[in-house]
C-alpha cells in the first residue's frame, strides 16, 4: 500500500508543518513543537478554563482540528498510535493553565490514560489547579453495568464542544467538570467496520475481514469488534445498531437525540449521508426526534472503511451548547 | 496469575521477534534494491512459523501483533509486548512509549495471554522519576490483573553517569544495577509475574572469557545474589543483543553458578543472522535457514539451560 509521506520519523512533524500554516487559528505552542494551541483568540486563562487533550496521530483531524474559539485550548500530538508521553501532556497543560483552572481530558485508551493521569499528579504538584476527565462511550468495549471500562470513541467529541463552548461562557471549573461527567452518562456509541486502515507504521492493513462481513463493534484502532455480519441494505445494519444503542441507554418515545455519523477515513459522504438519513428514520420510529447532526469523518483510522453513530439524550442547556459558535480548522458547524 | 498458564512444567523457553523500527531499518539495508513493504511483516511471519512450535512461548509488538498471532503453533503461549515501538522512549527520562492503539482489555480476545512490558531503569536516577517508573509499572500490573493477563516486566539498567554500557566502568557496577532493579520490581505491589532481566555481568571483563576485571568467582556470585534479589518472582534471562554462542554459554554459566531460572527469552541471538540471508537470498532461503540452524539454535539453548 502507498502512503504519500516523506520518512516514517518525520510524517507527523511534517504534518503539524503543514497544519499550522493552514489554518490561523492554530499555532505551535512554545513549550514543545508536539504542543498545538490557539493562535490569536485565546482568552485569559486566568478567567476561562482550559481545555486540552493528548492522542496519538493517525486520526485526524481529530483533536488538533478542534483547537479554537469555543473549543479545545490546546492538543498535545503524539506519535502515530503512540500515547503522548506525560511529561509532553505535562507541557500541555503548563502551556495553556491559568488561574480559573485546567480540564485534561483523556479518551479511555490504556497508554493514554497511564499518561494522562501521570501528566495530572505532575501538573497538581506543580500547583497547577487542573482536573482529567476520562471519557468513554463505545458500548461495545463493556456492558452498562461496567460503563468505566469503556474506550473512547467518536461520540466523546460531544464533551470537546460542550465543554467547550461552556468554558468560552465562562463556567467555573468544578462545574464544568461536573457538566463534563454528566454529558458523558448520556453518550452512547456504536461503530461498524467494513474494510482496514493501512497502519503508515507497517504498510499493513490493520485487520482482515472477508468482503462480505461488517465487524460491529470495531475499535478506532481496530480493537476487537463484537459480532460480524453480513453486507446487506444499509437500513437493516443501521437498523440493528441504533436498536443496540438505544438498549445500552433507552430514549423514552417523545425523546430527543443529537446524532454524530462519523465516517473512519474511507467513508464516503454520500455513504454517511444515507447513514444518517436511516438513523434519523430508525430514531423516528421510536418516536425520537434526532436533532443537530455532525455528520463527517472526523475521528480517522487512515483509509479504514467503515463508520460509527453515536446518540446523546440532550439537556436544553447541553443543547445550546452543542449548537453554539466555534472557530476551529474542522469542526462543522451545528444547526 | 500464576505462570500455570505457560503450559511448560517449570521451563520457559521463549523467543523474542518484538523489535520494530531498528530491525526494519537493518532488514532493508540488508534487501538494498529488492526491498518491499512488507519485508518486516515476512520476516517476522516466518520467525513466528518456524520457531513457535518448539517455543513454549514467542513475543510479537504491539504494530504487528494483530497479524502474527494468528500464526501461532497451538502450542506457543502468545505474549504481545505493550509497547509503542520497543526501545523507543519520549525523552531524557526514558520512560516507554506507550501504545494508544493497544488496550490490555483487548489481550484476551486477541488470545494473547502474556502482556511484556519494557522499561529503562536507573536505581541511581532521582527518587522522584523512579517513583514516576514505579506508578507506570504498578499501573500496568493493575490493568493486567483486573483483565487476568500473565504481566511479564523487563528492566534494562543503566546509569547517567556511565552512559557507555559496553565499557568496563559500567561492567563493574552492573551486577549491583541488575539486583537493585531485580529487588525493586520483585515487590509484590506491581503485579509482575515474571521478570525478564539481563544476565548481571558483562562477559567481555570475566576472568576466561575476557578481560579479566572480574574473577569467575565473582561472576558466579553476581548472578547468584541478582537471583536472589527476585524473591518468589520467576526469572527469564534475556539475550540482549549478543551472539548466539555467548549466549548459550551465558546460560551454562548460570546453571554452573547454581541460579535455577524459569528459562529464557531469545531473540536476535537466534535470528540477527538471519537478516542476511534474507537481505541476500529473499524470505524462500531465510525460512530454510530458519528450519535448520534457527531451530538448532533454540534447541542448544534449551540444552544449556536445562
Amino acid at each position: 500500500m502507498k502512503k504519500l509521506f516523506n520518512t516514517p520519523e518525520t510524517m507527523v512533524d511534517d504534518m503539524l508543518d503543514g497544519f499550522v500554516t493552514a489554518y490561523p487559528q492554530v499555532k505551535r505552542g512554545t513549550s514543545d513543537p508536539r504542543v498545538i494551541v490557539r493562535d490569536s483568540n485565546a482568552k485569559n486563562a486566568d478567567e476561562k478554563v482550559t481545555l486540552l487533550i493528548g492522542n496519538g496521530s493517525g486520526h485526524e483531524p481529530i483533536a488538533m482540528g478542534f483547537v479554537g474559539q469555543g473549543l479545545l485550548d490546546a492538543n498535545v500530538v503524539g506519535d502515530v498510535f503512540a500515547a503522548p508521553s506525560a511529561d509532553l501532556v505535562l507541557d500541555g497543560i503548563a502551556e495553556v493553565s491559568g488561574k480559573a483552572g485546567t480540564i485534561l481530558l483523556i479518551s479511555q485508551h490504556s497508554g493514554d490514560m497511564i499518561n494522562g493521569r501521570a501528566a495530572t499528579m505532575m501538573a497538581q504538584d506543580e500547583g497547577i489547579n487542573v482536573l482529567h476527565l476520562p471519557m468513554y462511550d463505545d458500548i461495545s468495549a463493556a456492558p452498562p453495568e461496567r460503563k468505566k471500562d469503556r474506550r473512547g470513541a467518536p461520540g466523546t467529541m460531544f464533551i470537546y464542544k460542550i465543554l467547550g463552548a461552556a468554558a468560552e461562557e465562562g463556567m467555573p471549573l468544578q462545574e464544568l467538570f461536573d457538566l463534563g461527567e454528566a454529558v458523558r452518562d448520556r453518550i452512547v456509541t456504536l461503530a461498524a467496520a467494513v474494510s482496514p486502515g493501512v497502519s503508515p507504521l507497517t504498510g499493513q492493513p490493520m485487520f482482515s475481514l472477508p468482503d462480505d462481513e461488517i465487524f460491529l463493534g470495531m475499535g478506532v484502532h481496530g480493537e476487537p469488534g463484537v459480532g460480524r455480519v453480513k453486507v446487506g441494505p444499509i437500513a437493516d445494519l443501521v437498523d440493528l445498531m441504533v436498536d443496540k444503542l438505544l438498549a445500552d441507554r433507552p430514549i423514552a418515545d417523545g425523546g430527543r437525540a443529537c446524532v454524530i455519523i462519523n465516517g473512519m477515513g474511507g467513508t464516503t459522504m454520500m455513504e454517511q449521508l444515507t447513514i444518517w438519513n436511516e438513523t434519523r428514520d430508525k430514531l423516528a420510529r421510536h418516536g425520537i426526534t434526532a436533532i443537530a447532526p455532525m455528520i463527517g469523518s472526523y475521528v480517522t483510522t487512515q483509509e479504514m472503511g467503515g463508520f460509527s453513530i453515536s446518540l446523546m439524550e440532550p439537556t436544553d442547556a447541553m443543547l445550546t451548547y452543542w449548537r453554539a459558535g466555534s472557530d476551529t480548522p474542522s469542526f462543522p458547524s451545528i444547526n | 496469575m500464576s505462570t500455570d498458564i505457560l503450559k511448560l512444567d517449570g521451563s520457559v523457553f521463549g523467543v523474542a521477534v518484538d523489535q520494530g523500527s531498528g530491525l526494519e531499518a537493518a532488514i532493508k539495508a540488508a534487501r538494498g534494491a529488492a526491498a518491499q513493504d512488507d519485508d518486516l511483516l515476512q520476516f517476522k511471519r516466518i520467525v513466528v512459523e518456524v520457531l513457535s512450535p518448539d517455543a513454549t512461548t514467542l513475543l510479537v509488538d504491539a504494530n504487528y501483533g494483530r497479524e502474527l498471532l494468528p500464526h501461532y503453533d497451538a502450542n506457543c503461549t502468545k505474549m504481545l509486548a505493550f509497547e509503542a515501538d520497543v526501545y523507543k522512549i519520549s525523552d531524557e527520562d526514558r520512560i516507554t512509549a506507550l501504545p494508544s492503539n493497544l488496550e490490555v482489555s483487548d489481550f484476551p480476545d486477541l488470545g494473547a495471554e502474556i502482556l511484556k512490558f519494557f522499561l529503562y531503569f536507573g536505581p541511581n536516577d532521582t527518587a522522584e522519576l523512579n517513583q514516576r517508573k514505579f506508578d507506570l509499572v504498578e499501573d500496568i500490573g493493575q490493568r493486567c490483573r483486573a483483565n487476568g493477563v500473565t504481566y511479564l516486566f523487563e528492566p534494562i539498567v543503566y546509569d547517567r553517569a556511565i552512559p557507555d554500557g559496553t565499557s568496563a566502568e559500567f561492567a563493574a557496577i552492573k551486577p549491583g544495577l541488575v539486583q537493585s532493579a531485580t529487588r525493586s520490581f520483585a515487590d509484590p505491589k506491581f503485579n509482575i509475574d515474571i521478570l525478564k532481566v539481563e544476565v548481571p555481568v558483562n562477559f567481555d571483563f570475566v576472568e576466561g572469557a575476557g578481560t579479566a576485571q572480574m574473577s569467575r568467582a565473582d561472576a558466579e556470585r553476581a548472578f547468584v545474589e541478582a537471583a536472589e534479589a527476585a524473591g518468589d518472582v520467576p526469572l527469564l534471562y534475556l539475550s540482549a543483543g549478543v551472539t548466539f554462542e555467548q549466549f548459550r554459554d551465558t546460560l551454562k554459566f548460570a546453571r554452573k553458578a547454581g541460579v535455577n531460572p524459569l528459562g529464557f527469552m531469545c531473540g536476535r541471538a537466534i535470528w540477527n543472522d538471519a537478516i542476511g540471508i534474507f537481505g541476500a537470498e529473499g524470505p524462500a532461503a531465510m525460512e530454510r535457514w530458519m528450519q535448520s540452524v534457527g531451530r538448532q539454535r533454540l534447541a542448544a539453548l534449551k540444552e544449556a539451560i536445562g
